[in-house]
């Protein structure tokens, strides 16, 4: 077990190495750069953009830059910068003053603002609620669905989860919005705070939704699985309770696929919060991102790309970690 | 087709036990056949896809009118079963879906948009299935260095996270000579192809390394079959349904993801003129639908709806090709 997470954690390493470098040559392949206000015009002097250049590097060869920002460079005063690598994803170009990590962790000024009002908080609140939504009512659906094998329960969860499934949150959100907004005037269309629980319900169901369709999915078929085999039959037979055997016996083997989904569940709702963010006006880091490219900031650029990269292959790892804990078998190996 | 050594699955065995007419001879696809044409969503569905790609061949002859022509004066006429619009413009039945912002009508540009969104539903997944599928059987066959290199290739592609790839590919191509060709359609198609071709691969070459271990595959070596013999003559056709039912459900996939990108104002050009092969698609409307919720709902419910529709209808069909194809794998 440890030995097969160190090497998971050690592909990390190269993963990230190639990400950044296809970012870094898709930034330096497009025409226009970070002080043009529009892609086909140059409006910032000759010498001001030289000047710029040379205080931000963007003067000195494309690997020297590279390098520059990722592991780090000597600046004027002779000190030594630590890059990407000390966890330093450099000025941004647009927001003056300001680290690209300042601008996603940085919790903005005022009264009981935390962690969770910055940018990186508003997309983990949302990413967290979704995927408790997902997990919390998908498992019991397809876990009732499964035990109500082919009564109309089941058939109505199924019709569910397979149009849950097909539809994609993104255009769930668009029906959510016309019906609960629009229609019964239940929601503003544009949210103006974010405290609280309820302006995160609708959002959160509405991205949960596709990953609660799959899960509740995987359960389903899961349960009814593990239900047919010998050891459930064994277990009746010998006068266990209902209860023990479907928690103890049929739901504890049955997690073991229903988790093993959840990770690519999770990198879904991570990168897919890019356009839910835009729909709902959620002010998180995805909301941003196309902005940022526009704009060709290229540290914020680059820092959420890293960031997203990274946060999928720590999704990866922990279901690895889950999966160790909920089956003792992979344990031991 | 193929009639070597595959073992009947033994529900297509008892099937052709069955028939009464004595003993025909059927190959796989004319018994996978018989088990689809059983299945009334997947036919059902396969009818509104032949629709929806009907509906974007011919738009140019379907839609009632200029899908670009600003009509002066009859911006946000309601669809005909709204008597009047939320600012209390009135039906007008030469518009049947209404008008949008601009005085665009909403049916014939819902044409247009079906039109671009099946093209970039289906070329990515042909490429896809000509890159992927090739590199995947490689490395299953070939093994050794190729098979790690392709594989741990894969590995990286999955850890990038694609909507995001998409999104820079969009982004800072999009005003090159490039991203100019065919409205942008060009660079799109690509982007999505490169972003996608990895879970096929991975399938294909599973397959390759599953198949490679049989009796059949032995003997075709010893009776001296090239490597490509083998592959074209041997692998390709064993291992295609499962590369239809991948395709079934990549569409849908490459589909949604043209609306995000579109969504996002990142897809294809606007066409100004309506002279070109593709005018809009269903992102670009996402996009003009949504900024005009409040005036106008029921352009982004129609729109929805047709995507909805659409959907579905290809999940229940690669359901429907999964059971017929493959009838040994549970569900």
């Amino acid at each position: 077990m440890t030995g097969l997470l160190f090497r998971r954690f050690i592909w990390f390493f190269p993963v990230i190495i190639v990400i950044s470098l296809i970012t870094f040559a898709l930034m330096k392949l497009a025409p226009g750069g970070p002080w043009d206000r529009d892609a086909e015009s140059k409006q910032v002097d000759p010498r001001t953009q030289k000047l710029l250049d040379q205080r931000f590097g963007l003067d000195r060869p494309l690997p020297e830059q590279y390098l520059r920002y990722m592991v780090g460079y000597i600046n004027a005063k002779g000190s030594f910068e630590c890059g990407v690598v000390c966890g330093n994803l450099g000025p941004s170009y647009r927001q003056r003053g300001k680290n690209v990590q300042d601008i996603f962790f940085g919790v903005p000024e005022g009264d009981g603002r935390n962690f969770f009002h910055s940018k990186f908080g508003y997309s983990l609140r949302l990413g967290l609620l979704s995927m408790s939504f997902a997990v919390f009512v998908g498992i019991p659906m397809g876990v009732i669905s499964a035990l109500r094998h082919n009564t109309s329960v089941d058939y109505l969860i199924t019709l569910v989860t397979n149009v849950g499934v097909a539809v994609p949150s993104f255009v769930v959100a668009f029906f959510a919005i016309i019906v609960l907004a629009v229609g019964l005037h239940l929601i503003p269309v544009v949210q103006k705070s974010w405290s609280g629980i309820t302006p995160w319900i609708v959002p959160a169901m509405v991205f949960g939704f596709g990953t609660l369709a799959q899960t509740a999915r995987f359960t389903r078929s899961a349960m009814l699985e593990v239900m047919s085999q010998e050891f459930i039959r064994a277990a009746r037979s010998k006068g266990l309770g209902e209860r023990v055997v479907i928690w103890k016996h049929t739901v504890r083997n049955m997690l073991i696929p229903v988790v093993t989904n959840l990770g690519p569940a999770l990198v879904g709702l991570i990168t897919g919060s890019i356009v839910i963010e835009n729909i709902f006006g959620i002010p998180g880091i995805g909301r941003d991102f196309v902005l940022s490219i526009g704009n060709r900031d290229y540290p914020l650029i680059m820092g959420t790309t890293l960031l997203y990269a990274v946060l999928i292959v720590l999704g990866n790892l922990s279901v690895d970690l889950l999966y160790g804990l909920i089956d003792p078998r992979v344990r031991s190996e | 087709m193929q009639t070597d050594a595959r073992t009947l699955p033994a529900a297509a065995a008892a099937e052709q036990l069955a028939e009464p007419q004595g003993p025909v001879s059927r190959s796989q696809w004319s018994l996978a056949w018989r088990r689809f044409r059983r299945n009334r969503a997947a036919l059902v569905s396969i009818a509104i896809i032949l629709l929806y790609g009907l509906a974007g061949l011919f738009a140019p002859w379907l839609a009632p009118h200029n899908p670009v022509k600003d009509n002066s004066g009859r911006d946000y006429v309601p669809p005909f079963w709204r008597a009047h619009s939320p600012a209390g413009v009135a039906a007008d039945l030469t518009f049947p879906l209404g008008t949008d912002s601009q005085g665009r009508d909403v049916l014939s540009r819902i044409l247009y948009g079906t039109r671009s969104s099946m093209v970039a539903g289906l070329m990515p997944a042909l490429i896809i299935l000509v890159i992927g599928s090739t590199l995947g059987f490689l490395a299953g066959w070939a093994g050794g260095l190729t098979d790690q290199l392709v594989m741990r290739t894969t590995d990286i592609f999955y850890a990038f996270p694609d909507v995001l790839f998409l999104i820079l590919i969009m982004v800072t191509l999009g005003s090159t000579p490039l991203g100019r060709l065919g409205n942008g359609l060009v660079l799109f198609l690509s982007a999505l192809a490169v972003v996608s071709w990895t879970g096929l691969a991975r399938l294909v070459r599973g397959s390759a390394l599953s198949l490679k271990s049989l009796e059949f595959i032995d003997a075709a070596r010893s009776s001296g079959a090239s490597n490509a013999r083998i592959i074209m003559r041997h692998l390709l056709p064993n291992s295609l349904s499962l590369m239809v039912v991948w395709a079934a459900f990549a569409v849908p996939r490459l589909i949604i993801a043209e609306a995000i990108l579109g969504y996002l104002g990142l897809g294809l050009r606007p066409s100004i003129t309506g002279k070109e092969f593709f005018v809009t698609s269903w992102g670009r409307l996402f996009l003009e639908a949504y900024s005009n919720v409040a005036s106008q709902p029921d352009f982004l419910l129609v729109l929805s709806l047709v995507v909805s529709v659409f959907v579905i209808s290809f999940t229940f069909l690669g359901d429907g090709l999964r059971d017929a194809l493959d009838p040994r794998q549970k569900r």
